[in-house]
Parts: structure tokens; sequence; C-alpha cells
């Protein structure tokens, strides 16, 4: 594997990068689902000061306070996995590059210290291995939280329509005030549907280079 | 990159590594010095990460790293010692002794050995390699706040880190061979790096004390012999910290 260092470093760049893009894609779907969030609180409160016979709102905004509280949560946690797969990307690359180093070394020569350099490489060749395999865990549980929120995502989205159909039906000063937080709503229901087709994007690119990437370890153990 | 015995008396040896032809130009010159004693050894400011290839290289000429024992970081630069997290790869038993000061600011090079590290106060300590005593000598100030040069006392030779540290040409002599000469590589370099006139004349007393035939620094070239006693009579007398 060794021979290939180059060419691994740079599939170890890669998954960094990609890793970072995963991270800061989470980042953005969380800030859209608290966007959501605060806009179901203002329909909430606003909902409870309508009249009795138009309790539908309150319904609608219980509704909608519900989902994107759960969705907050799923979000939370699909942030804080992004975090830890790019840490451990992170990882992988200084690894690469201290690999790097001991690699120069090895190729200068190191006379009676030769085995302890191509034990220590193949050690740390390991451990780059190992944390591509907890991305890949990881990835596999985002996938799950992103279906989620992509469900959830669709089910804002009707609200919205809904509150919009009530608004429509309603006197004129709360037709506008909640036919605005129904677009609101589905703006952002909208916003996060491409986010999460952007992030199945991310992860199967990630997918793609870390196969390749384990293809210079099956490489390295069959030349072992 | 060059290496040379500087003391050997069939127990213990002292080799300098430095002078690497193939080093980037970008990168200082550094020199790394080892004491073996009774076939384990001991580094001192065993360099940055780019010139880490070429002293293990070299240093494997000598010495099996799993028989290293400890490193000495004088400072916390990253020339005196971002390769640390490479060599504890190789040695992972090997201790590093630093100031205290240095421990959490060190830890940013790779917290994962911070087990190793021995945090040294600021009177300094005596560590035994084997049966071999090397002495801790403070150097605090000269140039970083927390500093420590290390001084053998059979072989008579003090690593004395950025203390007497010159910016010499390719080539030039890894012993001082004349000392008026040298002063211009080194002039400029302390009187801007030691930061204190007092903290200087301290170290100088401290260092008269010692019996010393070879003073190694870090940078530049090796004093032998009077030359040594040429550099403390200099030194003493060198305005310092007055680049501002």
């Amino acid at each position: 594997m060794t021979a290939n260092l180059n060419s691994f470093r740079a599939k170890v760049r890669q998954l960094f990068l990609i890793c970072n893009q995963l991270r800061e894609s989470t980042s953005r779907v969380n800030q859209t689902i608290s966007e959501v969030y605060q806009i179901s609180l203002r329909s909430g409160i606003s909902s409870s000061h309508v009249e009795t016979g138009k309790r539908a709102f309150n319904e609608i905004a219980k509704q909608i306070a519900r989902s994107s509280k759960v969705m907050e949560m799923e979000s939370l946690l699909i942030r804080k996995i992004g975090t830890q797969i790019s840490n451990l990307s992170l990882e992988c690359l200084k690894r690469s590059l201290q690999i790097r180093k001991i690699y120069e070394a090895e190729l200068l020569g190191c006379g009676k210290n030769t085995a302890t350099v191509q034990r220590t490489i193949k050690k740390m060749e390991a451990a780059v291995f190992e944390h591509v395999d907890e991305i890949e865990t990881l990835c596999f549980k985002t996938e799950g939280l992103s279906e989620k929120i992509a469900q959830q995502a669709e089910r804002l989205w009707s609200l919205a329509i809904n509150l919009r159909m009530e608004a429509a039906q309603s006197g004129d000063e709360e037709e506008i005030f909640f036919s605005n937080i129904g677009n609101a709503v589905a703006a952002a229901g909208e916003k996060l549907k491409e986010q999460q087709n952007e992030y199945r994007k991310l992860i199967r690119h990630c997918g793609e280079i870390r196969a390749e990437l384990k293809s210079y370890q099956g490489e390295y153990y069959h030349a072992a | 990159m060059q290496h040379k015995t500087l003391y050997d008396d069939g127990d213990t040896q002292w080799i300098y590594f430095g002078r690497d032809p193939n080093k980037a130009e970008q990168v200082i010159d550094t020199n790394q010095f080892v004491v073996i004693h009774k076939g384990k050894a001991f580094v001192m400011d065993p360099g940055g990460t780019e010139i880490f290839p070429s002293v293990l290289s070299q240093l494997s000429e000598f010495v099996e790293v799993h028989n290293i024992e400890g490193f000495l970081c004088s400072h916390q630069d990253p020339d005196i010692m971002s390769s640390l997290p490479l060599w504890m790869e190789l040695a992972p038993h090997a201790k590093v002794y630093m100031s205290w000061l240095w421990k959490g600011f060190v830890s940013h090079f790779g917290y994962e050995f911070h087990e190793n590290f021995i945090t040294v106060k600021d009177e300094g300590c005596t560590i035994m390699l084997g049966d071999h005593p090397l002495q801790l000598v403070p150097a605090h100030f000269l140039h970083s706040s927390g500093n420590f040069h290390l001084y053998d006392a059979k072989a008579k030779i003090l690593f004395s880190g950025d203390v007497g540290a010159a910016l010499v040409p390719d080539n030039y002599d890894i012993i001082v061979k004349n000392f008026s000469n040298h002063i211009q590589y080194m002039e400029g370099f302390h009187r801007r790096w030691m930061p204190s006139n007092e903290a200087k004349l301290d170290w100088c007393r401290r260092v008269a004390r010692l019996e010393i035939d070879l003073l190694c620094p870090q940078h530049g070239s090796i004093f032998k012999g009077e030359d040594v006693n040429n550099f403390l009579s200099w030194f003493e007398t060198l305005r310092v910290g007055a680049a501002a």
C-alpha cells in the first residue's frame, strides 16, 4: 500500500473535505429547523389569541410545533454526528501526513529500525482504516435520521398548506397573519427537503470515497 | 544530514546531527544531539516535522528507537519538537522532559502521549540514563520563559539550546574554528532573541561553575575548548533584549 501512498493521502484528503461538507450540511439543517421552531412558537402564541370558533389554527400550530420539536432533536443529533465524522476524518488526515513522514525516513534508510518503522506504518494505517469504518457506521446512522427529517419536512409542508387554507377562510387580519406563517413554514419545509437531498448526495459521495479508500486496505493486507 | 561523534568513552557517546543538505531552504537548520549510554539513548530537541525523516534515518545508524528512553524539549518552539508525535509513535515508552510551563501547550502537538510528559520544576533536575546522570540546567528566559539546558558532567558537554545559536552559511564548520569571525553569525540572534540581561547573567554565573569542553547550541556551530570561555565572556558582556 505504501507504494500508493500519494494517492492514498489524496483520497484521505478527499474524505476529509467531504466529511467537512457533511458537517456543514448538518449545521445548515439544524439552522433551518431552528427557524421552523421559532415560527411554530410564533404561530402557537398567536393562535392562542384567536376566537374560540377558529381554534383550527391552534390545532395546526400545535402540530407544527410538535413536528419541529421532533426535527430539532433529530437535527441536534445529526449535527453532533456530523462533528464526530469531521473529527474522525481530521484524525485520518493527520495520520496520513504522519505516515508520509515516517515513510520518507524509510526511503532514506532506517537501518536497524526498518522493521520498527514498517510496523509503525502498518499500525498507523490500521488506525486510519479503523476511523474510516467508524465514519461508515456514523454515516449509516445519519442516513436514518436524515430520512426521518425528510419525512417531517413533508409533513410540515402539508401542515403549512392546511394553515393557509384555514387562513383563507378566516377574517382579513388573521388571513394575512396566518398566511404569512403558512408561507414561511412551507418555504422552510421546501428548504429542508432540498437540504436533505444535498445531504444524501454528500453521504453517497462519502460512501464512494470510503469504498475507494478501503480498496487500499485490501491491497495492503493482500501484500502483507 | 551530517553526523559527528563528539564524545565516546566506550560506554557513553554524544552524537551530533545537522547540516541537512536535503532540507527545504525555508526551514531553519537545526542541530540535534543524542547521548547514548550502554545502548540506551536520550535525544535533545528532536527537531521539527520537516527534518524528522533525515534525523530518524541518521539516528538509525546508532540506536534502535525502542532504546530511546527520553527526549528533552528545551522549550516549546516548533523547530525544537514539532516532530514529537512522530517520535512517540516509534518510541511510545520514552519520557518527554519539558518545563512545567509548557505541558498544556506542547499537548497541542498531540495530547495522546501526555502521560509520557515529565514536567520539570524551575530549579531543574537530574535525569538518569541507566547509571549515567544528565543534569537539566535552568535557562529560563534564554529565550523561552520555561527553558532548560542539559549538562553531562562525565562528557563535560553542555547542550545549550538557543544560547550560542548562530545563523551560519551553508557548509559552515560544525565546530567553531575562528571565534572572532563567528560573532557576526550570532550577535543579531542573541540581541533579538534573548530578552533579559538579568536572566543572561544568572545563567552565566550558573554555567561558570560547570566544567565544559563542548558547548552545543541548537543552531549553528559547536564551541570547543577555549572557545567555550570565549563565548561565555562574549555573551556575558553582550547587551541583550535591546532590539526593540
